[in-house]
């Protein structure tokens, strides 16, 4: 589903260049659960974020469901990103002046989905995530579990076949986290492919594979 | 839809920011819409004539004596007409209104301007009466049947609007007129005429002599003809008439053809287009504010951009997303903007002098509605585009990662609102440079020395009218009668009589000539020109013209004694310079004998120049007792003691005149206080209204930079705090933010001060005594922006300079 060959990523620095990625070759299945570790600074946002089509400034091949991502322009990689990313952000990123059922619409309007197809399928999403109650509300007036639960059916809401997550547990305290890393299990369970960057090794123990980083090198 | 809605809602969140950019944006669409609807009514609506574009006005010129509009000859005119290849139709008509007459009503006799006009005059123009028809060929032959062609608002109010007047007669001024037509409602040419009648040159020298100028012409182009080209032939035609006068004399004429809507506007076009710039230049400023506020709402809003664009947002959808954002504002601007039009627009209506033709019917109609949203959706597009741009420039990736401190978003913002506050400097300093050049000449203008005592003085016209006092010794009799009455009046000083009342009639007077002892014939046509003017002993006290010599008219210089005359000093220095003027002699109009000798008068007094003919316009003055001139009086000028007012000597001037003719209107009672206020007007108008948007302009700069400022105080905190804890001193922080903040500002300074010099030549006409590149206004325009500016930049600096480290570093 992912194949990454020799994908690098560098910043031109007054000096000179500085490597933030090096080498990395990478191959992740559909149905895969991956876990992105390392040091902070070892380039695991930056990997994260090249695999969701959010940077097109490095170097390599990508393979992305069989579209070679380094031969894309800008709109076909945005066309993919669409149709089969979800991610899902440490701080959550709700957009403050939406309500919870606005922010869970959002990726459907930019997929130009008709009105009364995107009313059901947010009202599956929030009866699934048990959040129909809270569909008026506005971020700031849940808690960062309740935040971060938003987040991830916010994801979900446009049926990607992966969700990508930025340490999605980062702000959140260990109660809140355990149920946030089991969703994603139940979610891998039913299929969807899952990546994301973590600290910890309890939350990586949820995955079926781990990829460390150091230095920008593939450990 | 939805992104509409969504802007909306964020405005509401937004308050006091959405508040700031609609109320800014409100205040430029109201005032360009309110300036929009007078540059229509005035510039842009058509005149009520036909192919209007076709039409001319005719004057002539002769530099080199000094006479510019100078009024066209009755032989000029005909062969003009008959001569002129590029003239399709000519008209003549005099250059006053000349054809006022008497009608008498129950409420007592009523004066009704009327112009006298060459047959022809209506087709040129190409209006056709409402009702009954035009002149044709035939009613203005010597002996013809009177006729008259009646104004709308004159057959409305006087006559009841009956349409079975036409062809009916009617008696005016105890002469029987049959009425041929009414004329179009949306009718007045010339201005102030309610009725029409045929031009029949009464005496024999206005119809053959070349030398007396008193038509103005108005003309249609031939097909394909412009006005350059008729310029050029008219100019031929005029040097050879001018020859023709002088016997091929030197005399050097020339014609001046002018674009009859140019004519009409006058300087009212360049005072509109000064004002239209002030306000556009004030909409900038308004734009410049709103995008300032938008690019650091933009950056304040970057997380969320990022996130939009990570769920799938194209760059266009975001940009839709802010300019709706914008949109809204505008939307909210215009309703609002359209408000405070109305208020602008009576404002303006109620400042501006009475005489810009058009301005009193301008209204907030579809036109300038639609305008007022074309210029809401321009601002918002103008005010949002750049920043909405500027704010999805960013990759994702760097918005997601969190880097938002020393980011290039964040660097860009930066730059970009410097950008933002230099501009709004440069605009604001070009409105406040162009504005201090017109409040100055204004005041220059308002400081002159009239020459002449406004105070206490009240004018009148009295005429007397020729159907009552058909010879001209009775109307001079009549005004001696008058006189008497008044100087015995409690309450009054001194009175006297004048053909023309100064300011009046603008350029309009009566262009004498004059001729030196020992002079050929041909030089009184080579003379520079002077300021005609016929008056009655008493005159030039009334007037309270400050006597510099000699003494004033008095019973003795009456048509039996000898010919006298008293001249302006500027007069008496150019024709005896070091010498004295009294006791010196010159024939002028009407002291040619009958056997073509000249008689010539002697200079009894010398007085102060005044200003007859226009605030700025000194001419060469010439006073002749009217007993001695051609020329009759019709205004009469009484002045009081301190304590008299106005009320009282008019009252007391109408019972004098009632006393000698209860038939007899007296009409257009003025103080002579209002003629010079009413001359003001124009200036004072532009004074006041481009002082206005100084103003405006100046408060909403410091507003733009203030905000500035302050956004970037709140930007910098952490690092100011840092440069606190690392041993920077309160004054080093003050200093710092200070500087930031004027080191645009300075630089909009300079560009607007170029930008002001350039601009400043096409306002130039509209200056008196002020150069356009005043070096003064434009350090002051310069200091007073940088005055503001500091005031604007202290309470944020101040606040930087407050700043706790230990907290704001916490709070990090």
């Amino acid at each position: 589903m992912i194949s990454l060959r020799n994908v690098e990523k560098s910043y031109d620095l007054g000096g000179g260049k500085v490597y933030v990625l090096r080498r990395i070759s990478l191959d992740i299945k559909e149905g895969d659960f991956v876990s992105i570790m390392g040091p902070s600074g070892a380039g695991k946002s930056t990997l994260l974020h090249i695999l969701g089509l959010h940077d097109s400034a490095w170097t390599g091949e990508f393979d992305f469901v069989g579209a070679p991502v380094h031969k894309l322009g800008r709109k076909e990689r945005l066309d993919l990103q669409r149709k089969h990313v979800g991610f899902v952000f440490q701080s959550y990123h709700l957009l403050d002046d939406l309500t919870v059922y606005e922010n869970i619409e959002v990726p459907l309007t930019y997929r130009d989905v008709k009105k009364s197809e995107r009313q059901a399928i947010v009202a599956d999403v929030l009866d699934r995530f048990q959040i129909v109650g809270k569909k008026d509300l506005y971020p700031n007036q849940l808690s960062g579990g309740q935040q971060q639960l938003v987040g991830i059916a916010r994801a979900l809401v446009a049926s990607p076949k992966v969700i990508l997550a930025d340490e999605p547990t980062g702000n959140l305290h260990s109660d809140q986290g355990r149920e946030i890393m089991e969703l994603f299990k139940k979610l891998n369970d039913e299929g969807t492919t899952i990546v994301q960057v973590t600290h910890s090794e309890t939350n990586a123990s949820y995955g079926s594979r781990v990829i460390r980083l150091k230095d920008g090198w593939m450990a | 839809m939805r992104d509409l809605a969504h802007g909306l809602r964020r405005l509401r969140r937004a308050g006091a920011t959405s508040a700031l950019a609609v109320s800014a944006l409100a205040l430029g669409i109201g005032l360009g819409s309110a300036l929009f609807a007078a540059v229509d009514a005035v510039l842009l609506r058509p005149l009520p004539f036909a192919e209007e574009g076709r039409l001319v006005f005719v004057t002539e010129t002769d530099d080199q004596r000094g006479a510019t509009q100078r009024p066209v000859s009755y032989p000029d005119y005909l062969d003009l007409a008959r001569d002129a290849k590029t003239l399709a139709a000519v008209a003549a008509m005099p250059n006053t209104l000349s054809e006022a007459l008497t009608l008498a009503t129950a409420s007592g006799p009523v004066r009704l301007e009327g112009a006298a006009v060459s047959h022809g005059f209506f087709d040129v123009l190409g209006v056709r009466p409402a009702l009954g028809k035009a002149f044709e060929p035939g009613h203005d032959r010597a002996g013809a049947e009177r006729t008259l062609v009646l104004a709308d608002a004159a057959w409305r109010h006087h006559f009841g609007a009956d349409p079975r007047l036409v062809g009916r007669s009617v008696e005016l001024s105890g002469e029987s007129y049959r009425v041929i037509g009414i004329a179009p409602a949306d009718f007045e040419y010339p201005k102030g005429a309610e009725l029409w009648t045929p031009l029949v040159p009464a005496q024999p020298a206005y119809l053959e002599a070349r030398t007396t100028g008193w038509l103005h012409l108005v003309a249609r182009l031939a097909p394909g003809a412009t006005v350059e080209a008729a310029d050029a032939e008219l100019d031929g035609l005029v040097a050879r008439q001018a020859a023709l006068a002088t016997g091929g004399g030197t005399e050097k004429r020339s014609a001046v053809v002018t674009p009859l809507r140019d004519h009409l506007v006058g300087d009212a076009g360049p005072a509109l287009g000064l004002l239209a710039a002030a306000v556009a230049l004030v909409l900038l400023i308004a734009c410049s504010n709103v995008a300032s506020l938008l690019v650091a709402h933009g950056l304040a809003r970057r997380r969320e951009l990022v996130v939009r664009t990570a769920l799938g947002a194209s760059r266009a959808r975001l940009v839709r997303l802010l300019l709706c954002e914008t949109l809204v504002v505008a939307a909210l601007g215009t309703g609002l903007g359209l408000g405070l039009a109305h208020l602008s627009l009576t404002a303006l209506i109620g400042l501006a002098p009475v005489d810009v033709p058009g301005l009193a019917s301008a209204t907030i109609d579809g036109r300038v509605s639609a305008f007022a949203v074309a210029l809401a959706f321009a601002s918002a597009l103008l005010a949002g585009l750049w920043p909405a741009l500027s704010a999805t420039r960013e990759a994702p990736v760097d918005g997601l990662r969190g880097q938002s401190r020393g980011s290039s978003s964040e660097a860009r913002a930066v730059r970009a609102r410097r950008v933002l506050v230099g501009l709004e400097a440069a605009f604001a300093v070009v409105v406040l440079a162009l504005a201090g050049l017109v409040v100055r000449s204004f005041l220059r203008l308002s400081a002159q020395e009239l020459g002449y005592r406004p105070d206490q003085a009240l004018t009148a016209r009295v005429g007397p009218d020729e159907w009552r006092h058909p010879k001209p010794e009775d109307r001079r009799r009549f005004h001696h009668q008058l006189l008497a009455q008044l100087r015995a009046a409690p309450g009054v000083t001194a009175a006297g009589s004048t053909l023309l009342r100064p300011l009046e009639l603008g350029p309009i007077g009566i262009d004498g000539w004059y001729l030196l002892p020992g002079q050929p014939e041909a030089a009184a046509q080579q003379n520079p020109i002077v300021n005609y003017m016929p008056v009655t002993p008493g005159y030039l006290p009334a007037m309270g013209l400050s006597p510099r010599a000699g003494r004033d008219f008095g019973e003795r210089d009456g048509a039996d004694g000898a010919l006298v005359a008293i001249v302006g000093e500027r007069l008496a220095r150019m024709l005896w310079p070091g010498q004295d003027a009294i006791g010196q002699r010159l024939a002028t109009v009407g002291s040619k004998a009958p056997d073509g000798s000249f008689r010539f008068s002697e200079v009894i007094g010398v007085v102060a120049d005044g200003r007859y003919r226009g605030l700025a316009d000194v001419r060469l003055d010439l006073y002749v007792p009217v007993e001695q001139s051609p020329f009759p009086v019709q205004f009469v000028v009484v002045r009081g003691r301190d304590e008299a007012t106005h009320e009282a000597l008019a009252t007391r001037l109408r019972a004098a005149v009632a006393a000698l003719d209860p038939l007899q209107p007296v009409t257009d009672v003025a103080p002579l206080r209002a003629l010079v206020a009413d001359a003001q007007g124009g200036a004072r108008f532009r004074s006041q209204a481009t002082g206005g948007f100084a103003v405006l302009a100046l408060l909403l700069a410091a507003l733009g930079i203030f905000g500035v400022v302050g956004w970037s105080v709140a930007e910098r905190r952490r690092e100011l705090a840092v440069r606190l804890a690392l041993g920077a001193g309160r004054a080093d922080v003050l200093g710092l933010v200070l500087r930031d903040g004027l080191a645009p500002v300075a630089a909009g300074v300079l560009a607007g001060l170029a930008a002001a010099a350039v601009l400043a030549r096409l306002v130039r006409s509209l200056l008196f005594e002020v150069s356009a590149a005043d070096p003064a206004i434009f350090a002051l325009a310069a200091g007073l922006l940088l005055a503001a500016a500091v005031a604007a930049c202290l309470p944020p600096a101040l606040r930087a300079s407050r700043v706790d480290p230990a907290e704001a570093l916490a709070a990090e």
